[in-house]
């Protein structure tokens, strides 16, 4: 029995340093599971912004008061915009139109009477548009109190929690790291066994003493250790470029990231039982992929989704996942917490490992 | 150039195609499905946040705020409680998004008591939390002017373009976008890599085909495909999710033409430089969809990035796209106002078509 174990074991090795040599042989494969993730999260890192800084405003001041004057001066000083003055609201507009501007503020004539200012934002563009439309109100709004040194009627004071400078990247960052990992892993190993498969080699591979589970077991270990050296780079890249502090426990981290992995891996497995050509895989993996960042809440609140699209996300892995990993970055989660995330990753991956067993057994 | 050897070409390559019915299925599948999906699953403003309200005083005119908060549709109250503790646990554990807490000596009347609330916001996703403190403050104003405050100084806020701020209608041109980047640079990529590396490339070598021949017959096909998945992810757009189209088809229609082209010459430079599907799909995906997804200008506006960055979307084919076809789409304005875009799109398009022919040597096959 226990030589049964030793030789499953010995091929089991024989196996991975195949798998590694194929992945890690040629140089731009080296790039690609290395480089890109880098690449991915420096773009992100630097682009993914939903905040507004140096937009274009057009002012429009027909009333040419001290207060108007003094209001835009109060706007300029935020630093968060660019102030463009024009004549008329015909040329603003225009620029509206070749969007060099993103809004526009009108003082009317009759400001001195009638304390009332437009404010006309670029609907095509709708999140910047509220952004902008807050700041500018907020700006305007707060001058014009001490202006007139009146006492405003209610006060609102906000606080945020875990992320007190409402930065961006603390909350993509996680993200990035979910992403990379599904869209490597996934592909990976949706398309290796229909590579060797396509190529022929699977029968070569077949007629060695080699078992069918040990196979998928060597190809799934070399993916899963590919994984998780994207894991740790990011984070670390993360944490020390872009300082974004790991509150959490990073065993917490690793844990997530091997559960997490469990389902990648099974739904790679899962598309490679349904494709015949790499080119099927790839397509299916791309579509999967896709599905699973969307219904994630990767960017985009779930809680902002459609009822029924709000159940299908049960069943999405990256959900868990991206509370797990967001959590652990920002409020400090340790490896007690999230027990409900943790089985329901172990659940949907055990799940899609057996499914694909059962269905690459034939 | 023979016409006859790339009708010949692509007739092969039709037949690849019809052969393989579930990849053929795939492609005329992915982009509306896609467009479907994200049409409903991206929403940008908030509904139904789910808040917490915690009231410690209990005069009427607290209660009044509270039940403001309540009947706001961008909010969905979870629970109701005169601890802030509680709040705070809720806030950690991710209940609520965010707590409005109207202290016990909170007063209408500024010389009877404070006048002012607190409003906690989970500051994780930071631009939900931003829309929340939008929100909150014009709660708060028009609550103000129910009291018989009037306001020092009215803003009228107005919209252009998109009067209901429809995040949707914003964002299904950059989804058209992205997808079709990806989808006609992932077929194109494999298309070429799969004649190399499962040989056949080779005996295409001893015919008479040329490399122009090859990759006109090659991608023609495919170009035809793409065009079917443009004109069918427009009908989700304009029939299913209402999106308006003020411009002209027929302008949308070339462009979408030109820029397909482009993604498809990325996607057999690709091919040709890799060799092999793994790599040269994986390449595709990250080339294409990556940049269109973060440097397009589709959800993270071009403006806030460092300048570096600002350069580099100059080179992004999809940022062209979805500024002119946002343009035609929810302005109805001709390309030709935009003709910088459309300048650079050719541009690109006839930088990327030389390198391509160049590195075609690379295929074996004659000039």
């Amino acid at each position: 029995m226990s030589n049964h174990l030793l030789g499953s074991l010995i091929r089991l090795r024989a196996l991975l340093v195949k798998e590694f040599l194929q992945l890690l042989r040629s140089l731009e494969m080296r790039f690609l599971i290395i480089a890109v993730p880098l690449i991915q999260l420096l773009i992100f890192g630097y682009a993914a912004r939903f905040d507004v800084r140096q937009a274009g405003i057009g002012v429009v001041d027909q009333a040419m008061t001290q207060t108007s004057r003094e209001l835009l001066a109060a706007v300029m000083a935020g630093g968060h915009f660019e102030i463009y003055a024009y004549p008329a609201m015909a040329a603003a507009a225009a620029a509206l139109d070749r969007r060099q501007i993103r809004a526009i503020v009108r003082f009317p004539t009759d400001f001195d009477r009638h304390p009332v200012i437009q404010l006309v934002t670029d609907g095509a563009d709708p999140n910047s548009a509220q952004m902008i439309a807050g700041e500018l109100t907020q700006a305007l709004l707060g001058r014009f109190q001490t202006l007139t040194n009146a006492q405003p009627a209610l006060r609102i004071e906000e606080r945020a929690w875990f992320n007190q400078n409402l930065d961006d990247l603390p909350f993509f960052v996680p993200g990035i790291i979910a992403t990379v990992v599904l869209i490597t892993t996934l592909v990976l190993t949706a398309m290796t066994v229909v590579r060797e498969r396509e190529l022929g080699t699977l029968e070569r591979l077949l007629v060695t003493p080699i078992g069918r589970l040990e196979l998928l077991l060597g190809k799934l270990i070399a993916v899963a250790v590919v994984g998780m050296v994207d894991v740790v780079l990011i984070s670390g890249i993360a944490i020390v470029w872009f300082e974004v502090p790991l509150q959490g426990s990073f065993a917490a981290l690793l844990v997530g990231s091997l559960l997490f992995l469990l389902s990648t891996l099974g739904i790679g497995l899962l598309i490679s039982s349904y494709s015949h050509t790499q080119q099927q895989a790839m397509l299916l993996a791309f579509l999967v992929a896709m599905l699973i960042m969307t219904l994630s809440g990767f960017a985009f609140p779930i809680n902002n989704m459609p009822e029924p699209i709000q159940w299908l996300s049960w069943l999405d892995p990256l959900r868990y996942y991206l509370v797990v990993i967001r959590d652990i970055f920002l409020k400090g989660s340790g490896l007690g917490d999230h027990g409900f995330e943790y089985g329901m990753m172990t659940l949907l991956g055990i799940a899609t490992l057996l499914l694909s067993l059962l269905r690459l057994r034939s | 150039m023979n016409l006859q050897h790339v009708r010949a070409m692509a007739r092969k390559e039709w037949r690849h195609l019809l052969r393989d019915v579930r990849s053929l299925g795939l492609l005329l599948l992915i982009p509306s499905l896609l467009l479907f999906l994200f049409g409903y699953a991206i929403r940008l403003d908030i509904r139904h946040a789910p808040i917490a309200i915690i009231q410690e005083s209990r005069l009427g005119c607290a209660d009044a705020l509270a039940a403001h908060f309540a009947a706001a549709q961008a909010f969905r109250v979870v629970f109701r409680s005169s601890d802030r503790r509680e709040a705070g646990e809720a806030l950690q554990s991710g209940a609520i998004w965010a707590a409005l807490i109207i202290p016990a000596d909170f007063a209408c009347e500024p010389q009877r008591g404070s006048n002012t609330v607190q409003w906690l916001l989970d500051g994780v996703d930071a631009n939900s939390a931003r829309l929340l403190r939008n929100y909150a403050l014009l709660l708060l104003q028009a609550y103000a002017l129910e009291l018989g405050h009037q306001p020092l100084l009215r803003i009228e806020d107005r919209t252009w373009f998109n009067e209901t701020k429809e995040s949707r209608f914003a964002i299904i041109p950059g989804v058209i976008a992205i997808v079709m980047a990806v989808i006609g640079a992932l077929i194109t990529s494999l298309a070429v890599a799969r004649e190399a590396e499962t040989g056949s490339l080779v005996m295409l070598r001893t015919t008479p085909l040329t490399r122009t021949e090859f990759l006109l017959g090659k991608l023609t096909p495919y170009f035809c495909i793409g065009m079917v998945d443009m004109a069918l992810a427009v009908v989700v757009a304009v029939f299913i999710f209402g999106m308006p189209l003020h411009g002209s088809l027929l302008s949308l229609t070339l462009l979408s033409a030109l820029f397909l082209s482009v993604v498809m010459l990325q996607g057999t430079l690709i091919s040709i430089l890799a060799g092999n599907q793994l790599l040269a799909s994986q390449v595709a995906i990250v080339s294409t969809f990556l940049p269109a997804f973060l440097l397009s200008g589709f959800i993270f506006a071009i403006d806030n990035m460092p300048v570096a960055l600002r350069y580099l979307t100059l080179a992004v084919p999809a940022r062209y796209y979805v500024t002119l076809s946002k343009a035609i789409f929810l302005k109805g304005i001709t390309p030709l106002l935009l003709w910088t875009e459309v300048v650079a799109l050719l541009a690109i398009f006839l930088l990327l078509l030389g390198i391509t022919l160049v590195q075609a040597k690379r295929l074996g096959l004659p000039r």
